[in-house]
């Protein structure tokens, strides 16, 4: 058995949040998102929270979970010991009990362009790469936006329109991109205030990305980019 | 001032939620900054008192030096928070070079590496009085 | 040399790095100079140490609280910059550079006064 004590709050009727404790029979293979289903099933059918693919593939389940954020879905209650607390995702308004408001966050998100830049037309053929240059977006087109980055980075939310760690690594997928012709943008995206400069290297994001991505790495990147456009006035990548 | 409070609650607050290594070393960083600063105002006012006359500068030294008991250790610590900040600053200059940005386990292995046995031999250097002032 | 229209924080952000490392060498043989190899604080001890390089110790010295003076007055900068956005802190740029200058025309005055024999 464990101890499962969950976040909740209700604006309707709660002037701040407060936790309730439910316990739940651990059998091996049981994730914090089946224990949770299992809550809202059996036990509080008022529990709210985000879920979809119980696979770690659509960044969902996003939670703080017994000191760190992660997927719910990809969380063992076997790993957690007998007491278990989960909180939502920090550094957004939160809505109900453990789904957050994401709205400034996708906000932020069509503000980088999250598409490929390249207007040349297709012709016959495909817009070839080399599976080196293929093999650079690697660890950049695994993002899956849980924002578990985004909220364990202290600079979110010191300040608000900083674009954070998940986003600045997706400008760095398109600017490692061979095929999208916009490095200039990326870059004049990347190089503000609310931008790479606000990282401080804390390093939380790369402690709990689930999908073992470097957001510092691709922001270190975007540094680099940034400088050699201002010392050389080209934003080519490497 | 309240302001500063709510701000420092907050850092607590988020490492509470990331008790992990890099963020207690940005913090470290953060305060070691701020507290080297407000050591470099006095050691300024100090050291300026030579304007005042050679007497002057000979009375402020002995003030800031002794009883020796208090001041050897206070050095001791101002020579730790300006190693820990140096080195760690070092680090956090290397690991933004773009790939290095990789190795962060490995970064803050080779800092303490080399940040432990500096503080040792400082401190001891300092507080055996073979070192003065 | 292609600079972009306006100013982000890349030119800071460089400077800091640099005068950290300068710092981080310049610091260490301050410390280790005055702190290690030396046996005295009298003012004729100190002074003689200074003087004896001449203005090139001055020079020194006044180099280096240059360097900390930036490094620290930028640190400031960062720090008030993940709270406040630029727009709304225009003030504080050119407020740190009054600082910074009056700070080392003081520091270069006070430390001239080991040189009067």
């Amino acid at each position: 058995m464990a101890r499962v004590s969950v976040f909740r709050y209700d604006p309707e009727f709660d002037s701040k949040g407060y936790f309730d404790d439910f316990e739940v029979a651990v059998r091996p293979g049981l994730t914090v998102l089946e224990a949770l289903i299992n809550i809202l099933e059996q036990e509080d059918g008022g529990l709210a929270f985000r879920y979809a693919c119980r696979g770690a593939v659509c960044g969902s389940c996003s939670m703080h979970i017994n000191g760190m954020y992660r997927l719910a879905c990809a969380t063992q209650m076997s790993d957690l010991g007998d007491e278990v607390v989960v909180r939502p995702l920090y550094h957004l308004p939160v809505i109900r009990d453990l789904v957050v408001d994401m709205t400034s966050f996708w906000a932020k998100y069509e503000m980088i362009r999250p598409w490929l830049a390249n207007e040349t037309p297709l012709g016959d053929a495909e817009r070839i790469q080399s599976p080196e240059e293929r093999a650079r977006l690697d660890n950049l087109v695994e993002c899956i936006l849980c924002a578990c980055c985004h909220a364990s980075c202290p600079f979110t939310d010191t300040d608000p329109q900083y674009l954070g760690p998940a986003l600045l690594l997706k400008v760095d997928r398109f600017y490692a991109d061979t095929r999208d012709r916009a490095a200039a943008d990326r870059l004049a995206a990347a190089d503000s205030e609310h931008g790479v400069w606000r990282c401080h290297t804390a390093y939380n994001c790369v402690e709990v990305c689930p999908k073992s991505l470097n957001p510092t790495a691709s922001i270190a990147h975007l540094k680099m980019g940034a400088a050699r456009r201002r010392l050389t006035g080209r934003a080519k990548v490497r | 001032m309240k302001k500063v409070l709510n701000l420092l609650v907050q850092y607590y607050r988020e490492h509470l939620l990331n008790p992990h290594l890099g963020m207690k070393l940005f913090l470290l960083q953060r305060i070691t900054g701020v507290g080297i600063a407000f050591y470099l105002l006095m050691h300024m006012t100090v050291i300026g008192s030579v304007r005042l006359g050679p007497a002057s500068f000979d009375r402020m030294m002995v003030l800031v030096s002794e009883p020796a008991w208090l001041f050897k250790p206070l050095e001791v610590v101002l020579m730790a928070a300006l190693l820990l900040h140096g080195l760690n600053g070092l680090r956090i200059t290397i690991l933004d070079f773009g790939s290095l940005a990789r190795h962060h386990r490995v970064s803050i292995a080779v800092m303490a590496a080399a940040f432990v046995p500096l503080v040792a031999i400082g401190g001891y250097l300092f507080l055996s009085h073979i070192a003065q002032g | 040399m292609a600079a972009s229209a306006q100013p982000t924080g890349l030119v800071p952000w460089v400077l800091q790095r640099v005068t950290g490392v300068l710092l981080a060498l310049w610091v260490a043989t301050h410390f280790i100079f005055w702190h290690f190899a030396h046996s005295d604080w009298s003012f004729a001890s100190v002074a003689a140490r200074a003087l004896s390089t001449g203005f090139g110790g001055w020079l020194w010295d006044v180099i280096l609280a240059a360097l900390c003076l930036y490094h620290g007055l930028n640190g400031v900068r960062n720090i008030v910059y993940d709270y406040t956005p630029p727009q709304k802190a225009a003030w504080l740029t050119p407020a740190l550079w009054i600082v910074g200058l009056v700070g080392i025309v003081l520091i270069g005055y006070h430390l001239a006064g080991f040189r009067v024999t």
